[in-house]
């Protein structure tokens, strides 16, 4: 031990002696304790509360995630058949021949090997759907679109559901969307 | 230690037993919170609160046995938590007054100077050295109540020493 560190306890020391230190407990020391006591516990308490909370709201929209999404509201729907498929879409939507508006490509592409696309829906009429960028209203595309395929778009994954398939959500928004929003209406795939 | 546990665990329940523990510990607390704070008054109110605090979370603490370290380390965290704030204040009261410049106080020996000396260390830095030199803790035990490792205590008590060296330039070590 050097001088510094032998002066440093002897000036603790002495000044640990010139503190007072209290000889009893203090009035309400009890009641001190308790109250501390239940704002620990509330707050503990409150905590695992709010955990639990978390996981259940955590649980609850996994759980809607993987039930996927339900149509609002359920408005009228309407019944058509195109190219053999009749469908029930929501009414004021319209159902658009693809080889009328270009979606197989051009006429001279009829012997393509690519998926011919049968149907299209969309909320919109089809000039203004596949129009130029120009020419949609408000100078926005067609905010929904659905077609259905004649053959599957791939050979594996989720693209690859032959015909009759169910309607699954799409999570991607750039996507056609059919059932989250507007007009609403429960879609159905009815004859092939 | 563990002779201590018995006590704790009643005093939750019993205010005889509550009164012994505030006597058997809160001297101790005082005495730690005075030495680093440099303030007796300010030191019975940072005990007192680290007491009841400890006291108060006993039914959560997951070594019960070890309530004096707990209390220990409630005092160092209350004592450094007090500096931190009056930094902030202080701080600001700059920003509104300039405070006079300091008086040159006569000296009076070289416990004095050790004593100003030791004022004017960081917080942390005194309460490691109050730690090491007064409560006689090892570097582990004092880590445990400032919250950081025995290699952090090493480093904070050579800081200090050299920094009341530099202060105290009649200070021969032997």
């Amino acid at each position: 031990m050097n001088d510094l560190e032998r002066d440093l306890r002897e000036v603790f020391h002495e000044d640990a002696q010139r503190v007072p230190a209290p000889a009893s407990a203090p009035e309400g020391l009890r009641r001190s304790v308790r109250r501390r006591q239940a704002v620990f516990g509330g707050a503990v308490a409150l905590a695992g509360l709010a955990i639990v909370a978390g996981i259940a709201a955590a649980a609850t929209s996994l759980l809607s995630l993987q039930s996927g999404p339900e149509p609002a509201v359920q408005g009228p729907t309407t019944t058509g058949t195109m190219n053999g498929i009749t469908i029930s879409y929501p009414e004021g939507w319209h159902l658009i021949d693809p080889d009328t508006v270009g979606l197989n490509g051009s006429p001279t592409m009829g012997e393509s090997t690519l998926p011919r696309i049968v149907l299209a829906l969309s909320p919109t009429e089809a000039p203004e759907t596949f129009g130029c960028p120009g020419r949609a209203r408000d100078g926005e595309s067609a905010p929904l679109l659905m077609t259905v395929q004649e053959e599957p778009l791939a050979l594996n994954g989720s693209a690859s559901q032959a015909w009759p398939a169910e309607l699954q959500p799409l999570t991607n928004v750039s996507r056609p969307q059919p059932l989250s929003s507007g007009p609403g209406g429960n879609w159905r795939t009815a004859s092939m | 230690m563990n002779q201590s546990t018995g006590i704790v665990r009643s005093a939750v329940n019993d205010r005889a037993d509550l009164d012994d523990l505030y006597v058997r510990y809160a001297p101790g607390a005082v005495r730690l919170a005075a030495l680093i704070t440099g303030n007796p008054d300010l030191a019975q109110d940072i005990a007192h609160d680290a007491f009841l605090r400890s006291v108060g979370r006993f039914r959560h603490l997951r070594q019960p046995e070890a309530f004096e370290a707990y209390l220990r380390r409630a005092v160092v965290n209350a004592c450094t938590s007090h500096f931190r704030r009056r930094k902030v204040e202080a701080a600001y009261a700059r920003g509104l007054m300039r405070s006079p410049a300091p008086v040159d106080e006569p000296e009076h020996g070289r416990r004095d100077e050790l004593r100003n000396a030791l004022s004017a260390l960081p917080a942390r830095q005194r309460a490691a050295v109050v730690l090491r030199y007064y409560a006689d803790l090892s570097e582990q035990q004092a880590g445990e109540a400032l919250g950081c490792s025995a290699a952090a205590v090493r480093s904070m008590v050579a800081r200090a020493m050299e920094s009341l060296r530099e202060r105290i330039p009649r200070s021969e070590d032997t």
